[in-house]
């Protein structure tokens, strides 16, 4: 951070001076981020929109759909464990176990997609669930549904390409600690989103007949 | 000085509940007219009101640099930068207990969809404040916030919970009223 250094010593409004305190590269991911979750708070707030105001079915079983996505939340915030401990040994030096927890991140975001791409297809095949019709009622259910989680596992799937990425660089030395602590906070949002994601959509249409 | 992530959740969080509560409340729903309702809804304003009385009670303007406070009379030292200026490490295992937690939270909120204590309105309240905490215990710890810069969790959580609140005001009390029109 020797630039960092230097900046702030010249006036602020020549550049100098770093009042938030941290790099610019996390800086820009934490204006990304609230930016995005602007974009999925508008989607669950337009979800529970129609989802107070309809009848709205609840066909969710508590197997495969409630164990699936419980267990997919498991592998979520266990990935984000061990993201924090990739980051941590980052900053630490220890470069080789930062990049093991980085892939360990990465693996625990594909069993995330495997699982996830599990529940859809058993509910497009075995339930008829589909984005623009379904059997139990309002056809808004499975729009939002699949626009939501559709919307998540894109980002997870992001998640790993970036993270696989940041590992790559990391290990030659193309990049340092901060572009591993980043690509974390990434991370973490997607983690943190699906923390919204799961109780608004599967808590709230469990069938508990 | 550090800026209390907690308050902020709290606010957050009985925000929400605060403004589903007085959305029912201009609805005339039937949880309208009980008094447990009211109190909530008042508890909610107190707790925001005393949260952020808190926050601007510990605000020091020096904290944020020579440049906030020029022209304010205010004498500061420059703030400059410390060696290593971006990550201050936490120990491993609040990590360890802070994961502990969001799972208990997350085992909390499946048995609650069971259990079925009230209805779907009182549900997505619960829920969404159950979810709240454990975004502010990801934001915190996670993504390091409690960590860095004071002023920088004002920055980048005051601009998007300021929206989303705003978002709910606006979307929470129509859709109730849909619900009592009763399409």
């Amino acid at each position: 951070m020797s630039e960092a250094h230097a900046a702030a010593a010249e006036p602020t409004w020549q550049g100098g001076g770093a009042p938030f305190a941290v790099g610019m590269k996390k800086f820009g991911m934490w204006l990304f981020i609230v930016s995005d979750s602007l974009t999925f708070s508008a989607l669950l707030v337009a979800y529970s929109y129609v989802r107070a105001a309809n009848d709205w079915p609840t066909p969710f079983h508590f197997f495969p759909s409630i164990v699936f996505a419980s267990v997919m939340t498991l592998v979520l915030l266990s990935s984000s464990l061990t993201m924090v401990y990739g980051v941590s040994a980052a900053h630490h030096g220890a470069r080789r176990a930062a990049v093991k927890w980085i892939w360990l991140t990465a693996l625990c975001g594909l069993i995330f997609v495997a699982l996830h791409s599990y529940e859809w297809m058993h509910l497009m095949r075995d339930e008829g669930m589909y984005p623009w019709e379904n059997k139990y009622g309002s056809p808004l259910f499975g729009g939002t549904f699949f626009l939501i989680t559709g919307l998540h596992m894109f980002h997870v799937i992001t998640g790993i390409a970036y993270l696989s990425i940041v590992a790559l660089g990391y290990r030659r030395g193309k990049w340092g600690a901060e572009d591993v602590e980043v690509a974390g906070l990434y991370w973490h949002f997607v983690d943190l989103v699906w923390m919204f994601v799961f109780p608004l959509i599967y808590l709230l249409s469990t069938n508990v007949d | 000085m550090i800026v209390s992530l907690i308050g902020y959740l709290f606010t957050f969080a009985l925000g929400i509940w605060g403004v589903a509560t007085f959305a029912q409340l201009i609805a005339g729903g039937a949880l309208a007219a009980s008094l447990d309702n009211l109190f909530l809804t008042l508890f909610s304003a107190l707790m925001a009101v005393l949260s952020f009385g808190y926050l601007a009670w510990r605000f020091n303007p020096s904290k944020l640099g020579p440049a906030a406070v020029a022209g304010s009379g205010v004498s500061v030292e420059p703030y400059v930068l410390p060696e290593d200026p971006v990550y201050k490490d936490a120990h491993i295992p609040i990590f360890n207990k802070i994961w502990m937690g969001l799972l208990a939270l997350t085992l909390i909120e499946v048995v609650l969809a069971y259990v079925q204590i009230a209805g779907v309105l009182v549900m997505l309240m619960i829920l969404l404040v159950l979810s709240v905490i454990k975004a502010g215990m990801i934001m915190g710890w996670f993504m390091h916030l409690k960590f860095d810069h004071p002023i920088f969790s004002w920055v980048v959580v005051a601009p998007a919970a300021a929206c989303i609140l705003i978002m709910c005001g606006y979307f929470f009390p129509d859709s109730f009223r849909l619900l009592e029109l009763g399409f």
